[in-house]
């Protein structure tokens, strides 16, 4: 059994490969790439930021807006374009490396850029003859002084009331108070290609070929810390292109809402098929019996989402609707009429919002369960010790909850978490689209249209491994339920 | 296997079930009905005779030359002033001075008509047309658009007025937002969505019997190099792929009509055929050890020769019994493509997209309700049609 575990979660591992890699290059194909897309989409919010012309001049202003390469690099960086290509495919899988602090495209010549590491603040400073690291600090006559470094104008330290303008490398003064004339800063290096600065065997680098600083640290130091690995393997993922946020906290957020629809439509199917399933099993032949499987049939063969569009149409809120019984959209009423509810009244409102929704999503899934359930009650029946116990004198329904009953549970209970995971996306993507409620799938569903591939590329790893942790769970419960079965050298 | 007597037997237990059968009749008969849609409901003629002379617009796109005199521009529409003027006998000429003209004569002075109409008798004109003139892609003229979008087949009143219904000018079911037939798009979206739930069952039936045979006869290496292959490719959430792969292809190349929705085809076939190479494998599995196959093998015949002729045809209950599952779940899959906006294009006749508008306009009952019902009625009939085949030749199942 535990070898069994073990084998299948190896097997995650090429699964969650092939997915990474697919997305990888199927973004990577996209024309443009990510970059072109966030900065059409910062142009587009530019445009309609400007108001009521906005439309109509849309075109012109496109081009007049440009990105300045500052922007962009910071852009580049948070997408992470900066690294080559095998790096990006690496960092997407499982990766260890340190991400570069600055690069000289982001800070021309007199420009700085603070750095925090290891909370000591420092400033990298750039001249013409290349980089200069100094701490973050200044003494002004032998006495400390705060910095602030202004785009324009360069570097001020100011003692009490009095405010110097200098040049940080050389400490001289450019103007202000005579008085103040000796500026220190500790000057940690003046090239930027040489080891600068140490402290407990870190180092500040800055490499040669990509112009870029970044924290050298002993490879103990690099491999121990949790921000220097990258990788959906470990959980660590991407930022979404359009909602800036990490994916994680995306999907986290919108996770509890999928949930609850998929536990409640889950557990509702489940006992529903069960007792269906039961009463079926127990007059078989009989007209309920051909009335429900008729009935089951008709729901397995309706769509959930067209039914969806439908139960909006005729009960919603619409003018035209025959009965206002759902609302259009949403899991709960607006926050101001929510908060005002009773305990009661916040409860009938979160089921008043899940009727709609939890309908269409379970109203294909009776079929196959009920079916189950009842030919696995009428097998179990026809099994030499129910015919026993019958011929034993005990009545039919005695031999059915006694002793038949817990024997055809178990093709029931195998099913159980597979189950689980088809209710959790099988339809609710469009489900979600169509009542609005803000789950995953209508999270995947606008990533999808805003063309957010590392956010779909996060979605889709995620439903991925819930759907094959799920598959796992459902193997080890059949274990559990009949110990019969083992996986030892099953081949098919 | 498929004339044994076994076979009849079985088709014969299929009859048997009125539920199915009937659905298999009802299903047939709407299919037959909307294959000649085009016959049905056309913006053109079916045929026409003009001067003695037969034409018919429904399979040939003709200009005003080829209808017997006037411009070489083509006919777009039959019901235009302009074909209308036309028939009355009217003949546009090209004025070639005009052209001549257009350079030399001074700004004021009265520009010449380019084109000049030569009255000529009213010909003799005979028309066949669909008893409904629309066509899923006709749109109205130009000026009429604004009073035809959304237009209720019955009589309603808007702000006190009056407003005829639709169902006056054959708009049976109104029309859509773009002032196209609801009625028209809906029997050519049924015809296309049958069609290439057919297409793509049947082909994804042989992708996946191809797929799941080679694994299941050879087994070992092969069959775990493709189970594992599957597992990835199956654990993608299917839906998400497809809008994907959808969406990314046809920014790639811009297709546009038919090749949008072969495009469409192709992708569904890339994840549709698992669910019967997993059958197909089990069915190859269990038939290589038996003692048919091992006579065949050791007799020399081949192995394609083995699969394709021995087993197969022993093995062709899975096949049948998902077939009908298997046009639905396309059928399905199509029709949610398009209700997101990933599918077809809109001119196409989709069900989707009409789903989608009658969410999009709650107020147009017209819309919502045909779509809802073609839908289901479909769903079901293929449900009780499967469900009956499943009895009929599985088994297992009573």
């Amino acid at each position: 059994m535990w070898t069994y575990i073990v084998k299948r979660v190896l097997l995650m591992i090429p699964t969650g490969i092939g997915i990474i890699t697919v997305f990888f290059v199927i973004s990577e194909m996209v024309p443009g790439g990510p970059l072109d897309q966030v900065e059409s989409m910062i142009i587009e919010q530019a445009n309609t930021g400007q108001g009521g012309d906005g439309a109509a001049a849309g075109g012109q202003d496109a081009q007049r807006i440009k990105i300045d390469p500052q922007m962009r690099m910071q852009i580049k960086r948070k997408l992470g374009l900066n690294h080559n290509m095998f790096h990006r495919y690496m960092r997407s899988l499982v990766w260890c490396a340190r991400d570069s602090l600055i690069s000289s495209v982001e800070l021309d010549v007199g420009q700085a850029q603070k750095i925090t590491f290891r909370s000591e603040r420092f400033q990298v400073y750039r001249d013409d003859a290349g980089f200069h690291l100094f701490k973050n600090a200044a003494t002004v006559n032998g006495k400390s002084a705060g910095i602030r470094f202004d785009r324009t104008d360069g570097y001020f330290a100011s003692v009490l009331d009095n405010t110097v303008r200098f040049n940080p490398v050389t400490g001289a003064q450019i103007d202000g108070p005579a008085s103040l004339e000796a500026v220190k800063t500790e000057l940690l290096s003046k090239t930027f290609r040489e080891a600068d600065y140490a402290s407990d065997g870190a180092r500040l680098t800055v490499t040669e070929t990509r112009d870029e600083l970044y924290l050298k640290t002993s490879s103990w130091q690099t491999l121990t810390d949790w921000d220097n690995w990258h990788g959906m393997f470990l959980l660590k993922f991407p930022v979404s292109i359009t909602q800036n946020k990490k994916c994680f906290e995306l999907i986290r957020d919108r996770l509890p809402i999928s949930m609850r629809l998929g536990i409640i439509s889950f557990f509702l199917t489940y006992i529903l098929c069960l007792l269906m399933g039961v009463s079926k099993a127990a007059r078989n032949g009989s007209k309920y019996d051909s009335v429900t499987s008729v009935m089951i049939l008709i729901g397995y063969g309706t769509p959930g989402f067209v039914l969806a569009v439908f139960l909006i149409r005729m009960f919603g809120p619409g003018s035209d609707a025959i009965a206002h019984l759902i609302p259009l959209r949403g899991i709960q009423s607006s926050p101001e009429i929510y908060d005002q509810l009773s305990v009661l009244g916040k409860l009938w409102d979160n089921i008043h919002h899940l009727i709609a929704p939890i309908i269409c999503l379970t109203i294909g899934s009776f079929a196959g369960l009920t079916m189950l359930t009842k030919n696995s009650v009428l097998e179990e029946f026809h099994q030499l010790y129910a015919v026993a116990a019958r011929a034993r004198g005990l009545s039919k329904r005695r031999v059915l909850f006694k002793h038949v009953l817990r024997n055809s549970l178990i093709p029931l209970v195998t099913g159980f978490p597979a189950a689980f995971v088809m209710m959790f996306f099988a339809g609710s993507l469009l489900i979600e689209k169509i009542f609005s409620l803000d789950g995953i799938g209508l999270l995947s569903y606008t990533a999808l249209v805003e063309r957010d591939y590392p956010l779909i590329m996060s979605n889709m790893f995620i439903f991925t491994y819930i759907g094959l942790i799920c598959q796992l769970l459902s193997d080890i419960g059949y274990v559990i339920v009949d110990p019969r079965i083992t996986f030892e050298g099953s081949k098919s | 296997m498929i004339f044994s007597p076994e076979f009849r037997d079985r088709a014969r237990k299929f009859r048997k079930n009125k539920r199915a059968f009937r659905s298999f009749i009802i299903l047939c008969i709407l299919f037959a009905a909307t294959l000649p849609a085009e016959l049905l409901f056309n913006d053109r003629p079916i045929v026409m005779c003009i001067d003695g002379a037969w034409y018919a617009p429904i399979f040939k796109d003709y200009t005003y030359e080829d209808l017997g005199g006037g411009l070489n521009v083509p006919v777009s529409a039959y019901r235009s002033t302009m074909f209308n003027e036309f028939l009355a006998g009217k003949t546009p000429v090209v004025q070639t001075e005009a052209i001549y003209d257009a350079a030399t004569v001074a700004d004021d002075a009265e520009p010449l008509e380019l084109v000049k109409y030569e009255q000529g008798p009213p010909r003799k004109v005979w028309m066949l047309w669909p008893p409904i003139p629309h066509s899923y892609k006709s749109s109205p003229r130009s000026e009429k658009i604004e009073s035809q979008r959304l237009a209720s087949p019955l009589a309603t009143t808007r702000d006190g007025k009056r407003i005829p219904g639709a169902f006056v000018a054959r708009h049976l079911l109104g029309t859509d937002q773009f002032g196209k037939d609801v009625l028209a798009r809906l029997v050519y979206g049924f015809r296309l969505s049958l069609v290439f739930g057919l297409t793509l069952a049947i082909t994804s039936t042989i992708l996946g019997s191809i797929i799941g045979g080679i694994q299941g006869y050879f087994g070992g290496a092969v069959d775990l190099l493709g189970q594992r292959g599957t597992e990835i490719w199956g654990a993608i959430p299917q839906l998400m792929l497809l809008m994907i792969l959808s969406d990314f292809l046809s920014r790639q190349a811009d297709l546009t009509g038919s090749a949008h929705l072969l495009m469409l085809f192709f992708i569904m076939n890339l994840t549709s055929w698992m669910g019967m190479a997993g059958h197909m494998r089990a069915q190859f599995l269990r038939a290589r050890n038996l003692d048919y196959v091992r006579a065949a093998k050791s007799l020399g015949v081949s192995n394609p020769m083995i699969m394709f002729r021995h087993i197969l045809p022993n093995s062709l209950t899975p096949i049948i019994t998902f077939l009908p599952f298997s046009i639905s779940g396309s059928i399905m899959a199509l029709v949610g493509l398009d209700f997101l906006g990933f599918g077809l294009k809109y001119p196409a006749p989709s069900l989707g997209e009409l789903l989608a508008q009658g969410q999009q306009h709650l107020e147009a009952w017209w819309i919502m309700t045909p779509a809802f019902v073609t839908l289901t009625s479909l769903m079901i009939l293929l449900t009780f049609i499967g469900d009956g085949v499943r009895n009929a030749f599985d088994p297992r199942y009573k």
